[in-house]
């Protein structure tokens, strides 16, 4: 191989000093303007600092604590150079143990996030949730409300339906239904304001809690509960959301949740789909921990009263079989396995001999929603 | 007064690269991210030469990646509670929300100052010219806390403390700033920003006189509260003199501010100083506003030709419709980025690098290195926070 000449950097000040380099065996040697040798690098230490390399120019450095560099831009040196050493475009090493304080690192944000999850984050809602005054969460409720009355609006069956109003309007019905909630609302240790309650014309089986104390009954369930008693177990355990103000909570959580996930996921590229399947996720994990909650609370407040939750199980059950059972998606459920539940109501037994509603105020509610029709 | 910079890249270059940071970004849900920063960065830092020689990048995506993750550790704690504590202060109603924002505002901003500094510190200490490291000395707080006071300052002053907000920022960060075993030192005071930034400044606040009077006088409308602002506008903007006056006086402020922002970058080179050499820039407003011209049809065209495309595919089956949505999404994702790359950070970058020039560039060959402390790990805060466009 030729010698041809470089610029060398003792890496200590800035100066180029003009060289020779020249290749033996196992060594590069740089030699100095007045040929005294100044360098003698292995070929096998060597490797090139420019990346993406280039066919024009080498940037030699002879380990990864040594700052000294050469400069080489003959290029049919270069090509040899390469080819005597087929690892000097390879990176070296780090030094050993480099991977500790990634591991460390690492788990402690496994530690803080998980931290954050399960104990600060729970709290955090629902004291801000108890912050947020009355006012503001019925304002809130109403419009989900509102929203929701919307959207059932806007999908008639036929076009004859597309006017009508989706809110069942039965005054003896909703009357029985506001009194079962008061007679909830008294047993309550939290001061809270009358719960309101809206039956909507649905053929979904379902019933949920909105904030500022709101419930909403989808006619449907009217329908395949067979019991009065199994009708106010589902009320009683949206009442418990309501008590615990759980969907205000939930609401507060998400925007926790949002905020974490828009930073650690900083960019766009491919943390999207992370951050919305991690936020459906961990927003489902709260919702099922409050389902739990609302669940014993029902039962209690069944208790109290005097009334048998048992009527509720066969209604579990039929609920069971319209929702298949979602396998491994089930992170994303909101709420809890149907038959763990029902297996839950049985441990119970018999909460009381009671009925939540008369006959007559039971077959008022039943046909609430035929009555605008 | 000599050239001293050049900048030599191969679009190729930048294009694959940004192609495989894309698409393993998407592989590995972002975390990708760290590594094809770093790789990125190698690449525009050996392709400027100073001096003859090449700036090198010795940053390294674990570093970056620790950075991150001691970052995620504090924001977890920090970001939670603001934001819930933010969310709250929201729902509460009008006065509260404004309160909110205000202070979301001056902790993100203060936070977004920090991370600069940090991000700079950390740069310089992974840059080297000729083996010897530049550095950035200082303290990332103080300098947050400089920026923070003369921005609320500027607020408050309705923008003529802007120049000295910006000559306090330059001359804490320059003044902090080294190569090797020599100073950078900048001369530059806030009479010199002021008297770049004046016009703008001026014809800025007049525009919103011309049209507060506008709007107030002779369409008559009260702007006494809050709320009735508001709404005011959304009235008065259905006034087609209002819409005028509004664009193009956006129009005007905008262009001024650029004229300012050329000229103010070209003062902080011309007043800075490293070791007994002077800089000077002759950057010209009008190549500037060439290349902002440029990447805006380059723009238009790329979305001229993906609503095209969608127009085109509305009118076949739903299925292909959901296709060629999917497809003009992953398009935009991966086009955009690399259009902003060629058309406009690599002009802007061989700009400004072209027309910069020392008055003796034999400094650069004069220094020996220093044993300074350099951050350990990446530029956390700033990554979190998207400080820095590479």
């Amino acid at each position: 191989m030729l010698k041809v000449s470089a610029r060398y950097f003792d890496g200590n000040s800035s100066r180029a000093r003009p060289v020779t380099v020249d290749v033996t065996d196992i060594d590069l040697i740089v030699t100095d303007a007045f040929g005294s040798e100044l360098a003698r690098w292995p070929l096998e230490a060597l490797r090139d600092e420019t990346h993406p390399p280039r066919e024009d120019e080498l940037n030699l450095s002879i380990s990864s604590d040594h700052e000294a560099r050469i400069i080489v831009e003959d290029v049919a040196f270069i090509r040899s150079l390469v080819q005597v050493c087929p690892l000097i475009r390879k990176r070296r090493k780090g030094p050993p143990g480099w991977w500790k304080p990634v591991v460390a690192w690492t788990a402690a944000v496994v530690v803080s996030v998980t931290l954050f999850f399960v104990y600060g984050l729970p709290l955090l809602s629902y004291q801000i949730a108890s912050l947020v005054p009355y006012e503001t969460r019925a304002k809130i409720g109403e419009e989900v409300e509102g929203a929701i009355i919307q959207h059932f609006k806007s999908r008639p069956k036929n076009k004859s339906d597309e006017k009508k109003d989706p809110v069942c309007k039965g005054k003896a019905g909703q009357q029985a239904l506001e009194k079962l909630l008061a007679r909830f609302t008294a047993l309550s240790d939290i001061d809270m304001p009358p719960v309101k309650v809206t039956v909507i014309n649905s053929k979904l089986p379902n019933a949920f809690a909105v904030p500022g104390g709101r419930m909403i009954i989808m006619s449907s369930l009217l329908d395949i509960a067979e019991d009065p008693n199994a009708l106010a177990g589902i009320m009683a355990h949206e009442f418990g959301h309501v008590e615990h103000k759980h969907p205000m909570s939930l609401f507060v959580t998400n925007i926790g949740i949002t905020a974490l996930f828009s930073v650690a996921l900083g960019d766009v590229s491919g943390g999207t789909i992370i951050a919305f399947l991690g936020q459906h996720a961990a927003g489902a994990a709260y919702s099922r921990d409050y389902e739990q909650d609302a669940d014993n609370r029902s039962i209690s407040l069944m208790r109290e009263l005097g009334y048998d939750i048992a009527p509720l199980i066969p209604l579990f059950e039929k609920l069971g079989k319209k929702s298949p059972d979602m396998g491994i998606l089930s992170v994303f459920a909101s709420h809890p396995d149907m038959d763990e539940r029902v297996k839950a109501l049985k441990d119970v037994g018999r909460t009381g001999s009671g009925k939540a509603f008369t006959e007559r105020e039971w077959n008022a509610i039943r046909v609430m929603c035929k009555e605008s029709v | 007064m000599q050239p001293f910079v050049t900048f030599d890249i191969s679009k190729g270059a930048v294009t694959s690269r940004l192609l495989k940071n894309k698409f393993f970004g998407i592989l590995t849900l972002g975390f990708y991210r760290f590594w094809g920063k770093t790789h990125l960065r190698r690449l525009f830092w050996q392709s400027i030469k100073v001096g003859g020689e090449r700036l090198q990048y010795h940053g390294t995506a674990k570093e970056l990646f620790i950075g991150f993750l001691i970052a995620m550790v504090l924001l977890t704690v920090l970001f939670g509670v603001l934001g819930v504590a933010l969310g709250f202060l929201a729902l509460s109603g009008p006065t509260y929300d404004i309160l909110g924002q205000v202070i979301n505002f001056l902790f993100l901003y203060g936070f977004w100052q920090f991370a600069r500094y940090r991000l700079w510190r950390y740069r310089s200490s992974r840059t080297s010219l000729r083996t010897i490291r530049f550095f950035l000395k200082g303290k990332a707080l103080t300098y947050t806390g400089k920026a923070m006071l003369w921005t609320v300052i500027t607020i408050l002053t309705l923008g003529w403390a802007y120049p000295r907000l910006l000559a306090v920022r330059a001359d804490y960060m320059l003044n902090n700033m080294a190569y090797g075993d020599q100073g950078f030192r900048f001369t530059g005071n806030a009479t010199g920003f002021f008297r770049i930034y004046w016009p703008a400044i001026l014809l800025t606040q007049c525009i919103v006189v011309v049209l507060y009077v506008y709007v107030t006088l002779v369409l008559g409308f009260n702007l006494d509260g809050m709320m009735q602002t508001e709404e005011a506008f959304a009235q008065a903007m259905l006034d087609p003199v209002t819409q005028t006056i509004l664009y193009s006086g956006m129009a005007i402020s905008f262009f001024l501010f650029l004229i300012a922002r050329v000229q103010s970058f070209r003062y902080i080179v011309g007043q800075t100083g490293l070791g007994s050499a002077v800089f000077a820039s002759s950057l010209h407003v009008g190549r500037v506003l060439l290349i902002m011209v440029l990447m805006t049809l380059v723009g238009i065209l790329g979305i001229a030709v993906i609503v095209g495309l969608i127009v085109a595919a509305a009118t076949l089956e739903p299925q292909t419709v959901v296709f060629m949505s999917i497809g003009a999404f992953v398009l935009v994702y991966l086009v955009f980025d690399i259009l902003m790359y060629l058309f406009l950070i690599v002009p802007l970058l061989r700009a400004i690098t072209s027309t910069m020039t020392i008055s003796d560039p034999e400094i650069f060959e004069q220094v020996a290195r220093t044993s300074q402390d350099s951050p350990t790990y990446g530029e956390g805060l700033a990554d979190a926070l998207d400080v820095g466009a590479f």
